[in-house]
């Protein structure tokens, strides 16, 4: 969301800074008796002004702008996504993590360094990781065979990285699909 | 504050108006003010009309608010434009007696990624300084080999690189974020 709010920031500041500028241009012209210059405010006005609030037309714009503010402020609010899990560290200066990815990277080739396992699949979420190894052997009774080795290896190496608060872990062999 | 926070603050601000604005128009619409509200036109209530009866120096107050907002803008703007997080030239701690000591973030961050890309097991190293000159802080992501023994680098990087860049800048309690990663 943090890249994102870089243009719509900008977009808001630019919408804002073009009333202040329309609203000064109109009050001066109008303080001249000129003609609306940038935007037609009298047609606006009139249509206030005979316009009911129990009309569809308000109901729709309302509905319209609760919506944008709720998304709008779900986004803002909602807690940014964690992407690295941090590292038992013996000083508070630092704040060393390992990045999800790099987490998912170190249990593949754990995974991986298991002869017969030809590749892994690692997702890391918050709280939890789940493995998928892929043997090279077909059938579940020889892809059961490699479930204690790979399991191993990769509780292993994520014990080892000494993680402030490791992850769950689950771990699975898949067969060699054909 | 910082930009960045400045326009989460910012667009929480704007959603938060338009949320009201919103409910309001919906309960109003539906008579939540009282059928009588609901059956008035937009205009026919107590501010329209003090507006309309004092509407010399209420436009003359809003063309004045419309002009510091459009000059707040600008500086905003300016601001998402040019500016970083980066930390400037950093003046080293020491006697001023003989003159001072400046430390360009890139001549530190440089040292720092080429000492690191050195290590057994490294495959990148990038860093930068972010904040305040006075008190800056290193962000450090190291990019390792799948197999390499990422707690024996951990600790290395720690104890060597770390250790060498708090001591370059006089600041043993220098905060460092370190991310390690790993490649595919």
């Amino acid at each position: 969301m943090r890249l994102l709010n870089r243009p719509l920031a900008l977009l808001l500041a630019a919408a804002l800074g073009a009333v202040g500028v329309i609203v000064i241009v109109e009050v001066v012209a109008a303080a001249l008796n000129v003609r609306p210059i940038v935007v037609p405010w009298p047609t606006w006005y009139h249509w206030a002004a005979r316009t009911r609030w129990d009309r569809t037309v308000i109901k729709v714009w309302s509905a319209v702008l609760l919506a944008a503010g709720v998304i709008l402020l779900a986004a803002e609010l909602k807690p940014p996504r964690a992407t690295r899990l941090p590292l038992d560290v013996s000083d508070d200066a630092t704040d060393a993590a390992l990045t999800n990815s790099g987490l998912a990277g170190t249990l593949r080739a754990a995974a991986t360094s298991i002869d017969g396992i030809t590749a892994a699949d690692v997702v890391v979420r918050r709280h939890r990781v789940h493995v998928t190894a892929r043997c090279a052997a077909r059938g579940r009774t020889a892809a059961s065979a490699f479930h204690d080795p790979v399991s191993q290896a990769v509780r292993g190496r994520l014990d080892s990285l000494e993680l402030r608060r490791p992850p769950r872990l689950t771990t699975r062999v898949a067969p060699r699909s054909r | 504050m910082h930009a960045d926070r400045f326009n989460r603050f910012a667009l929480i601000l704007f959603g938060l108006l338009l949320a009201v604005a919103g409910a309001a128009g919906l309960v109003a619409s539906a008579g939540g003010f009282g059928h009588r509200f609901a059956s008035h036109t937009l205009f026919a209530n107590q501010v329209s009309s003090y507006i309309g009866t004092n509407g010399t120096w209420v436009w003359a107050v809003a063309a004045a608010v419309g002009a510091v907002l459009a000059l707040a803008v600008v500086r905003w703007i300016l601001v998402l434009l040019i500016s970083t997080d980066r930390a400037g030239t950093i003046t080293l701690p020491g006697g001023r007696e003989h003159g001072v000591t400046q430390l360009q973030p890139t001549a530190l961050t440089g040292a720092l990624t080429r000492e690191i890309q050195a290590y057994h097991g490294v495959a990148s190293a990038k860093g930068r300084l972010i904040g305040d000159a006075a008190s800056p802080r290193l962000v450090l992501t190291v990019t390792a080999a799948p197999t390499t023994d990422l707690p024996t680098l951990h600790h290395r990087l720690h104890d060597q690189a770390l250790a060498h860049a708090r001591q370059a800048l006089g600041n043993t309690s220098l905060p460092i974020q370190l991310d390690l990663d790993v490649s595919r």
